[in-house]
């Protein structure tokens, strides 16, 4: 009996406790920007609303107290009706997140961590949302709702990958024309996408028979580079597509890789298939695309590599001999 | 006279007029390849000819004509199969690149310049909200999708408002974000919307056309292009977006650079910017993001 009682008076504390504690439990808010005075005058409000909530919910009362907080008229009956339906609170202390501009000249801050409270004979469900406030100049709130997706605007400020997507795409759009180009023997066209300063590297294997081996067929094999400037490439050119009857040309194996440091800047390695009737290869074709320009994209430096390095085509080029983005200084 | 047919029958034939599915495209290129390998008299000339466009084929192709059953499958590696099938009678399979200038028989240039004709004599029905596939996702906003494409931030969803027992799309200045999803992926939601394309063709030419974003929608979607979008900023006066049109049958995108203006947004019509790369091929794409 005597134990029993001790148990009682231990819980009756430990719940006082609890009920003390969270009475107590302040909301502090700390927005990231450069005004100093607006921050304090959304921080002020901020702090307010969510305390207003705070101390409704712990209560279980069915009015939202807002008296001080700066709330539009609108937004003060929105929130009275929203009460109505459901109850919420902050679950955290503290609070920091950057305060935004909006597309109509205001205010927001995002991602406000929100608990729904439980209501008898009510799926739980998702007890957990994140809100959002919009603020006028002087701090004054002017709308409460819940984000749909949370953490998603966070993403868009922080990373522009949907950018670098777009400019992975598009790239290949231009990387079809520059094919195309081969095989419409536009040489307008390729004048414009190369750069002034354009580089280009053709590989060439070359054979030797091994001094040492005493059969015929055992060679040393080694590529040898030509470098050419735009106008010694195009004047090549423009020498074949004048004597092929047609080019085709095959671009398959296609790979995309961003340069680490520099925007816009990006590598494209793919296997090239050529055939012009009288003349046919297989090679891999390094691009280097600036892409500064979305308009007009230019390439910077073009290579070409043999894909076997044997005649009987049993051997092909080794990976890490394959030229890449790594291989340039910008 | 003859002169006059002629400009009015290559007219009819050169520019689509209707957006037909990616099935129907399919069908009719394994029906144009096979009638142009009949017509090659060698049988080398025929085995050159499908070694050149990557084809293989197997069983007979007179199972076209009695199949009860065609189905297209991928295959990996950028390609794709077509089966057609009767029960004891056999089947027959004609595996081939997706390569959208094979399978459409024109090339990219051609394809670019016809494109902005077809969209404005695009004849088909505007496709509607479809409620059923909406599902509750918060109070009385519902939402459509939400599968992404390469990344996390680029989606295939859209939102909906539940207003008396009806659903309307979500475009509201408030949800800039979701309001952009739902206004680029769902036609219904482009109603009172303008949608202004800067075609980006061959040798760095340009060409702008102007049409209903509904219109525009629907047109890529009867394609067989999924739209997924992702948002890549928001600024004070507008937003900018990608739009992904992805037709993974046929090998191809249209990417497009969107703005959308917040006033627009505001007044829930007005004109939304683009610039767009047609017809890019994805059938040969090994890596999109390389190391």
């Amino acid at each position: 009996m005597k134990k029993k009682l001790l148990t009682a008076i231990l819980i009756s504390i430990i719940i006082s406790m609890g009920v003390v504690s969270a009475q107590n439990k302040s909301f502090s808010a700390s927005l990231e920007t450069t005004d100093g005075v607006l921050k304090s005058k959304i921080e002020e409000s901020l702090v307010s609303l969510v305390s207003a909530f705070n101390r409704a919910g712990e209560t279980g009362s069915d009015m939202l107290d807002l008296t001080g907080a700066n709330v539009s008229e609108e937004t003060e009956k929105s929130l009275a009706m929203l009460w109505k339906n459901i109850h919420f609170c902050c679950p955290v202390n503290s609070f920091k997140e950057i305060l935004s501009s909006t597309v109509d000249n205001n205010y927001q801050v995002r991602n406000i961590p929100i608990k729904l409270l439980p209501e008898p004979g009510v799926d739980a469900g998702d007890r957990y949302r994140e809100a959002v406030v919009d603020f006028d100049c002087n701090g004054r709130i002017l709308s409460f709702y819940f984000g749909l997706d949370n953490n998603l605007y966070r993403n868009i400020v922080m990373d522009n990958s949907v950018e670098d997507l777009r400019f992975r795409q598009t790239i290949l759009d231009y990387v079809e024309h520059f094919r195309m180009a081969y095989e419409q023997k536009d040489l307008d066209f390729l004048e414009q996408v190369f750069s002034e300063d354009v580089l280009i590297i053709t590989g060439k294997v070359i054979r030797t028979r091994k001094s040492d081996s005493i059969f015929l067929d055992q060679e040393d094999v080694s590529i040898k580079y030509n470098t050419y400037g735009k106008s010694d490439y195009l004047r090549r050119l423009k020498e074949i597509f004048n004597t092929a009857k047609y080019i085709k040309v095959k671009f398959t194996d296609v790979k995309v890789s961003r340069h680490p440091t520099k925007k816009g800047f990006y590598g494209v390695l793919v296997k090239q298939g050529y055939d012009s009737g009288y003349y046919s290869d297989e090679g891999y074709v390094f691009m280097l695309w600036d892409f500064t320009d979305e308009n007009k994209p230019q390439i910077h430096v073009r290579t070409w590599q043999p894909y076997w390095i044997d005649d009987t085509k049993s051997v092909k080029l080794p990976e890490d001999r394959i030229i890449n983005l790594v291989d340039f200084e910008i | 006279m003859r002169k006059a047919l002629t400009a009015i029958f290559s007219l009819f034939f050169s520019v689509t007029l209707f957006a037909i599915g990616p099935q129907e495209e399919l069908e009719a290129f394994v029906s144009r390849y096979l009638a142009m390998l009949e017509s090659l008299p060698a049988l080398e000339d025929k085995k050159a000819r499908m070694l050149e466009d990557q084809i293989k084929i197997s069983g007979s192709p007179d199972c076209m004509h009695y199949a009860d059953k065609k189905e297209f499958r991928f295959s990996g590696n950028g390609r794709g199969e077509f089966l057609c099938s009767r029960t004891g009678k056999g089947d027959f399979c004609i595996s081939f690149p997706l390569d959208y200038s094979l399978i459409s028989g024109k090339s990219k240039i051609e394809l670019e310049k016809e494109l902005p004709a077809a969209l404005l004599s695009f004849s088909g029905y505007d496709i509607p909200l479809d409620s059923e596939k909406y599902i509750k996702e918060f109070r009385n906003v519902y939402k459509c999708g939400g599968n992404k494409y390469y990344s996390e931030e680029v989606l295939n969803v859209s939102y909906a408002v539940r207003t008396e027992n009806q659903l309307t799309p979500l475009i509201d200045i408030r949800y800039p974000r979701e309001s952009v999803m739902t206004l680029l992926t769902e036609p219904e939601a482009g109603k009172g919307f303008d949608l202004e394309i800067m075609f980006v063709r061959y040798g760095y030419k340009n060409e702008v056309i102007n049409l209903p974003l509904n219109s525009f929608l629907s047109y890529m979607i009867t394609s067989g292009c999924i739209p997924y979008v992702g948002i890549e900023k928001i600024g004070p006066t507008e937003i900018s977006a990608s739009l992904f049109l992805v037709n993974e049958r046929l090998g191809y995108n249209h990417v497009l650079k969107v703005t959308i203006f917040s006033e627009s947004l505001k007044n829930k019509n007005g004109i939304v910017k683009s610039r767009m790369n047609a017809f890019i091929p994805t059938w040969n794409l090994s890596d999109l993001y390389s190391k």
